[in-house]
């Protein structure tokens, strides 16, 4: 037995509610673990306690219940032993980098255990290998991709050679390139080195497979704990709290009346089921395009070049235009210019070369006062874009700076904390809002400038499901009942086919192609960026004989009919 | 009333005003960012050892605070060591970027030191009865507020020699942040002296800290930058629009611009917090403070031009404290 957990709770010192709640688990020796559920569900929580820095870091909280790990109980032996016992890697690479290069950084936690100098040597050797990151062991980690980085941290952790690898939601805040890299390590860990993975994850399509078990976690409970092809059957467990199945079996349970003893998990079994079920078969009718019939263009890209400060080119030669109305998706690995490029939109950046429009003004002749009127820019991370301390002032800030007089600076907050169901919450301070409520104000700050063009820095990543849906039913919103037009910067493919009438893509500053969706996802370019299409769409090319584009499961199902 | 407000925006807020802006600036292109991001680079600072550049920071802000720069010995040598760490600077091959960077932090010093002494140590000259020369007389109110309200030329000498010593500490300080990599800092600060397994230095959490804090300002100057440039997004503007004789106009302009800026620290407090915290588990989840007596890995030995180096850095230490114990460096006519 490699982790046994009787009937813990868990309250946080200073805060009403239990955050664990009688959670029990048996974990055997090499399993493979996948712990999902929606954001603020106690995952993060129960690693802490597993590893023991709940109660040894943080103190003073009540814990009950036992837990054992390898043999020990970790509130029993000191913190640092626990660490070579079972360890975690966090989700933000940033957050768990200590030193200037990748061996340095390795090395911190072996040199913390006052290890001999050849034994630490041996021990970074082999995890950097692990790890994929020997070739790069001397480069300065600031220099390092988001996946690097990411592969870094995990090294270090591999060093302190635990037992037990936990891994808190390692790929949420990676680009797809890097997220790839970072799973087939952890995935390879298991044959490199005997030992027992951990991994919480919300994005299930990719992981389910590897899993011996999925534990569904919320309100600090276990909900369901079984092997993937049997969890699944439950699907609507997981999609009522806000965590989305495979989308290949979500069709296949949203198909099927009745459902077989095992679920389908991967790409191939569900492929192979359908057939089975349903023959090889042609989609019935040709799926419409998502672009709009418009030529009407709202923002206009002319050969335009950026280059930054320190020399740098983030933008080659970029033409294309927006159109009026449209929802378009920008995509592309970090680094690719996307954030550079709409940032000329408000005007905080100027091209160096070529032209930008917005609505007929030219950004380098106008100032950035006349376009932030036009354009509402919201950031990625919602606590860098709130300043004040109430939901009110928050709201009111944007338009005031305007010059607009207070009674139209009343109306208009009054009707966009109506439209984002923010009202009642005016006077509460903004840090104190949910992560959903606190996004959804990022958003309304910029609306109550009235804008035309809403720009949104990947405003889905990191979030579970129910949140993904709840903003991009938000931006669709804004878009076809408000008439705004919406440039999305995004890493998840599922909001691409979902969401948007158009697709850009972006690569080392340039655009690789402008497309409908339907016609991106089979572009080659897709893959020499390391993007891969939503599995519903390259499971209709395995189960439907002409490769329609499909687009959602509910198309998928269309078509099965 | 017109004189007053001219006066008060002229020497109290164009200076303060002015530099603002540039460091404003300064977040908003990044080179905050990159100045404290560690370069390598071949040059004879860069590869100097920890211990010999900390001990000759060390010597360079002792020397600075002990010496009289009113005095001509002190002066002198003062401007020696000026020269040394302009020299040292010029040597480490920084980038225009950096060198850019570092003067706009460097040169308010002596600026902001003249003009507040012009008026302190004027006003301490008068009391006593000392004779000064006015070159400026400020509205009476400044009179009220201040005990004070004429701008005098010995003052202001005495501003710029005192600025000195701060000029030097400074220099030297931010040279060593910036040309020595952030884990050999580290080791140079809790093994300052090593003898066999013992070690002498800051305690190591201590240095932990110094080091992952000089780390973090890059990310922190990032996060300011894109704070400020969300606010931008906003319509927070700092560009004045009004006309140039608008008094009353531009009065508002700057407590906007206040108000602003201190709009920046909320969120930068916040997410600075959140990452401290994240930092502190992950430290610990990797036997950060496990054992008193930690491996260092890497580990540099004092080479020959280290020892040249720390010797001539002793020999200045102890003339420097010589010509103090001598009186040589006292100030001219036994003046505080």
């Amino acid at each position: 037995m490699s982790l046994q957990i009787e009937n813990l709770s868990y309250q946080y010192p200073k805060q009403e509610g239990w955050a664990l709640r009688n959670v029990s688990l048996k974990v055997e020796k090499g399993e493979f673990i996948v712990l999902t559920g929606p954001s603020g569900c106690g995952k993060t929580t129960l690693a802490l306690v597993i590893v023991g820095y709940i109660p040894h870091v943080i103190e003073r909280g009540k814990l009950r219940g036992r837990v054992v790990v390898e043999g020990v109980e970790p509130r029993k032996v000191e913190l640092h032993r626990m660490t070579q016992i079972v360890n975690v890697v966090l989700q933000n690479p940033e957050d768990q980098l200590f030193a200037l290069t990748v061996e340095e950084d390795v090395a911190f936690g072996p040199e913390n255990l006052a290890l001999p100098k050849e034994e630490i040597s041996r021990r970074i050797k082999k995890a950097m290998m692990d790890a994929g990151v020997w070739h790069i062991k001397d480069r300065e980690i600031f220099t390092l991709s988001g996946g690097q980085k990411q592969r870094t941290a995990i090294a270090g952790v591999l060093a302190m050679e635990p037992k037990i690898l936990i891994f808190d939601e390692p790929t949420s805040d990676l680009d797809p390139q890097g997220a790839q890299s970072v799973l087939k390590v952890i995935k390879d860990i298991q044959k490199k080195r005997d030992v027992t993975v951990i991994l919480i994850e919300h994005r299930l399509d990719e992981v389910s497979q590897y899993a011996d078990r999925i534990i569904l976690m919320d309100e600090g409970r276990i909900i369901l704990d079984e092997p993937p092809e049997k969890a699944y059957r439950k699907a609507t467990e997981f999609l009522k709290r806000g965590v989305r199945p495979p989308q290949v079996t979500e069709v296949v349970v949203k198909f099927s009346s009745e459902l077989p003893e095992k679920v389908p998990v991967t790409l191939e079994e569900a492929a192979k089921y359908l057939t089975s079920l349903r023959g090889k078969r042609k989609y019935p009718k040709p799926l419409p395009p998502k672009t709009l019939k418009t030529s009407d263009s709202i923002v206009r890209f002319e050969d335009v070049w950026v280059k930054y400060p320190d020399g740098t080119v983030a933008v080659k030669g970029v033409s294309f235009s927006v159109y009026r109305n449209e929802l378009l998706a920008i995509i592309g690995r970090n680094g690719s210019g996307k954030t550079t490029l709409t940032r000329l939109l408000i005007g905080v950046l100027k091209p160096w070369k070529g032209k930008v429009y917005v609505k007929d003004m030219d950004v380098s002749k106008v100032g950035l006062r006349d376009l932030v009127k036009v354009v509402g820019y919201v950031f990625q991370n919602p606590d860098h874009q709130l300043f004040t301390n109430t939901v009110w002032d928050e709201l009111s800030i944007g338009p005031r700076a305007m010059g607009l007089p207070p009674e139209e600076v009343e109306k208009r907050v009054r009707e966009v904390l109506e439209m984002l169901d923010l009202v009642g919450f005016e006077k509460r301070h903004p840090q104190a809002l949910s992560r959903g409520q606190k996004r959804r104000l990022a958003v309304a700050t910029v609306l109550t400038m009235r804008p035309e063009i809403l720009v949104l820095d990947e405003p889905t990543t990191g979030q579970d499901w129910g949140h993904v849906v709840e903003m991009m039913n938000l931006v669709r919103k804004l878009v076809d009942e408000w008439g705004l037009t919406a440039i999305v910067i995004t890493h998840d493919m599922r909001v691409v086919a979902e969401y948007a009438n158009r697709v850009v893509l972006m690569e080392d500053g340039k655009v690789l192609f402008e497309a409908d969706p339907r016609e991106a996802f089979n572009r080659p370019e897709l893959a020499e960026t390391s993007i891969s299409p939503p599995y519903i769409y390259r499971l209709a090319g395995e189960v439907f004989t002409d490769k329609p584009p499909v687009l959602t499961v509910e198309e998928f199902i269309e078509g099965l009919k | 009333m017109i004189k007053f407000i001219v006066d008060f925006i002229i020497f109290f807020m164009l200076g303060p005003g002015i530099l603002i802006l540039l460091i404003y600036r300064l977040i908003l292109k990044g080179a905050l960012r990159r100045f404290f991001l560690y370069e390598r680079k071949d040059s004879f600072f860069h590869r100097l050892d920890p211990r010999a550049k900390i001990f000759w920071t060390f010597m360079v802000a002792f020397l600075a605070s002990i010496l009289e720069p009113r005095s001509p010995v002190g002066l002198a040598f003062m401007l020696i060591l000026l020269a040394w760490i302009v020299l040292m600077w010029y040597e480490s091959k920084p980038t225009r970027d950096k060198a850019l960077t570092a003067l706009i932090l460097l040169i308010p010093i002596p600026i902001n030191s003249v003009f507040y002494q012009s008026i302190v140590y004027g006003k301490l000259l008068a009391h006593q009865g000392t004779a000064t020369t006015v070159v400026y007389t400020l509205h009476p109110w400044f009179h009220w507020i201040f005990g004070y309200n004429k701008i005098t030329v010995e003052g202001a000498l005495y501003g710029l020699y005192q600025s000195l010593r701060v000029l030097i500490g400074s220099a030297s300080g931010l040279l060593l942040a910036v040309a020595t990599p952030p884990n050999a800092l580290l080791l140079g600060l809790t093994s300052f002296i090593r003898y066999k397994d013992k070690r002498f230095g800051l305690p190591y959490i201590l240095s932990f800290a110094t080091v992952i804090a000089i780390r973090l300002i890059p990310t922190i100057f990032e996060d300011a930058s894109t704070i400020i440039t969300a606010q931008r997004a906003r319509g927070l503007v700092l560009s004045y629009k009004g006309s140039r004789f608008d008094v009353i106009g531009a009065v508002k302009h700057v407590a906007r611009v206040i108000k602003y800026l201190t709009l920046v620290f909320v969120p930068l407090v916040i997410t600075s917090l959140r990452r401290g915290l994240n930092l502190a588990i992950a430290a610990d989840l990797r036997a950060f403070r496990a054992k008193p007596n930690r491996t260092y890995l890497i580990e540099r030995k004092f080479k020959r031009s280290d020892w040249i180096f720390t010797i001539i850095t002793l020999a200045f230490l102890l003339t420097g404290i010589i010509l103090a114990y001598l009186g040589l460096t006292a100030p001219p006519g036994g003046v505080i």
